[in-house]
């Protein structure tokens, strides 16, 4: 860095125009346009659900053609989950790991600057697929070969923005370790770290360890397409499923990538709404960081039904269930640090007891699907599409809204509309659950997942689950509309404490921050710290 | 105060290797497993 202390040091100035979007190194602005580029791709990501769900209304081919269909499941996952999850995640980074841990700005911020404008150039590549020859990716986003290698001119685009995403990660991940090692207030040790700050040390650490295979696994797809290797053709020597043991090896953990920031944010929330301190903060550390390493032992889970020697199946059962042990210390911590507390239920409370309950589910249908002999029968079936969207929708984006809510005063200046945040926190919860839990019952009875026609006795259920995706897809828009009264300085000036037990630095600088914080760094003590 | 301003300016440029130093190791690290993986199933 150390530029970017100079720079607050000699030019305390805001600068104007696109040329402070497009050149920025304030962490602030960075963080804004990652925040802003995530939202516009849940959008995009949102429209491809309302195809499908529109799709699957009635059994029968209704209004798209069935490579179409596929395509949406596939773009729908690829630009979820690197396109809106991840940058979310990274966003929030952004703007408050300097401002939590009393730093000038990111460690490397012109590195900041171009891991973000990456992203955009990385799905412009893989939305162009859309209008090649062959179409857009259709084989699912796990890009399992063969099916994948018969991608037509969109295939070295789809290859290429998987690895600018990747590249973009990476250099995300390294700039957040340097900023929190190098860069952290005087006193502000690694145990009085708020538990966001850790979650997202961890989770960058996973981020580096598991980017790079994801890399290799599809650079590998591009020289069997292009140079005649045979990593995963048969005919030559090769093993397709090796490409799923890769895959998932990097898989699984980025689920946990896309689910320790959310702990992070709501072990800020809880205790600040139920005013006592966070339960466990020790444990909640060794939690995290044993889910974070278990979550390298597991990845075969995904792929019991390919086929492998008894002990691995043993082992990887017994591997994936034990994950259930440090992610229970989190549940039990975070409820101890709501019992007897004086709670209220401001919007990011709810959205944070709403991950609480919701994740929950997701993670007890994980246990059951990490059954080797059970999985057999979910293998492939509406029941995983539950599971998994339980996990993300109301355990990952809940977080997120979570953390949005609760610092957008911070960040703007001006309190949110709490009845629209809660009509916005009730619609979502009511239209997620019509959404996602009878996926468990169509799924349990055989419905297969990934396409576009089904038995007619799945109809009911299916037309219940696509009413829930419209209503939840309509309730987004009340965010949008909070977000930009906030943005326009429409509401209650927020004051520089915003909830009256919050603790940690970000709550000592005024609400807005200042563009350039923490330019003389503050001294920790224990008074100040999170823990 | 020229001193002062020294001493944040040394400081500073102590700061900004150390962080260019973590970056690198860090980075090579990242590649290193991306070559690794490779090599390692090349036949």
């Amino acid at each position: 860095m150390s530029e970017a202390v100079a720079h607050d040091d000699h030019h305390d100035h805001k600068p104007t125009g696109i040329g402070r979007w497009l050149f920025s190194t304030n962490h602030k602005d960075i963080g804004t346009m990652y925040l802003v580029f995530s939202l516009i791709m849940f959008f995009v990501g949102g429209a491809m659900a309302m195809v499908i769900r529109a799709e699957l209304f009635q059994p029968g081919l209704q209004f798209v053609d069935p490579q179409f269909f596929n395509s949406m499941t596939t773009v729908h996952a690829l630009v979820m989950i690197f396109g809106a999850l991840m940058p979310a995640g990274v966003g929030l980074a952004n703007w408050m790991i300097p401002m939590m841990i009393g730093a000038p700005d990111m460690a490397m911020p012109r590195m900041n600057n171009m891991s973000f404008w990456i992203l955009p150039f990385a799905f412009t590549l893989l939305l162009l697929t859309f209008f090649m020859p062959g179409g857009a990716p259709a084989g699912g986003w796990t890009m399992y070969p063969p099916l994948v290698l018969q991608l037509g001119d969109g295939f070295p685009f789809l290859i290429f923005a998987v690895h600018f995403l990747g590249v973009s990660s990476i250099m995300g991940a390294i700039n957040i370790i340097a900023t929190v090692f190098n860069m952290r207030a005087p006193g502000m040790t690694f145990m009085r770290l708020p538990l966001f700050v850790w979650t997202w040390i961890i989770t960058a650490f996973l981020l580096i360890a598991s980017m790079p295979v994801l890399a290799g696994a599809v650079t590998m797809l591009l020289t069997d397409k292009y140079f005649g290797t045979a990593f995963f053709n048969a005919a030559g020597g090769g093993d397709p499923v090796l490409f799923q043991h890769i895959f998932w090896f990097f898989g699984h953990p980025e689920v946990y990538i896309l689910v320790l920031p959310s702990f992070g944010i709501i072990s800020q929330v809880i205790p600040t709404f139920s005013r006592k301190p966070l339960f466990g903060y020790a444990s909640m550390v060794y939690a995290t960081a044993s889910i974070a390493f278990l979550s390298f032992f597991v990845w075969a889970h995904h792929m019991f039904t390919v086929g492998m020697p008894l002990t691995g199946e043993l082992f990887f059962m017994y591997a994936t269930m034990s994950i259930a042990v440090p992610t229970g210390v989190k549940i039990f911590n975070w409820m101890a640090t709501m019992w007897k507390g004086s709670m209220t239920f401001e919007t990011p409370m709810l959205f944070s007891i709403g991950v609480l309950f919701m994740f929950s589910i997701g993670g007890f249908s994980g246990l059951m699907m990490g059954i080797t002999p059970v999985d057999f029968q979910y293998h492939d079936t509406y029941f995983i599409v539950a599971h998994f969207h339980y996990v993300i929708v109301p355990g990952i984006i809940y977080g997120v809204f979570a953390g949005v809510y609760y610092w957008l005063p911070k960040w703007t200046g001006v309190m949110y509309d709490e009845k629209l945040g809660k009509l916005h926190f009730w619609l979502s919860t009511i239209s997620v659950n019509v959404l996602f839990f009878p996926m468990h019952f169509i799924g349990l009875a055989g419905m297969p997942r990934r396409i576009p026609d089904y038995n007619t006795i799945f109809t009911g259920w299916n037309q219940i689950i696509s009413i829930g995706g419209f209503a939840f897809g309509l309730s987004q828009l009340i965010l949008v509309w909070v977000v930009i009264k906030c943005a326009r300085g429409q509401g209650e000036k927020a004051t520089d404490q915003v909830w009256e037990s919050a603790h940690g630095l970000e709550w000592t600088l005024s609400s807005p921050p200042p563009f350039h914080s923490f330019t003389t760094p503050p001294q920790v003590t224990d008074a100040t710290a999170h823990s | 105060m020229t001193d002062n301003h020294d001493q944040t300016n040394a400081a500073n440029k102590d700061l900004a290797a150390k962080n260019k130093r973590l970056g690198i190791i860090l980075g090579l690290v990242a590649a290193s497993f991306y070559i690794g993986f490779i090599l390692a199933f090349a036949k």
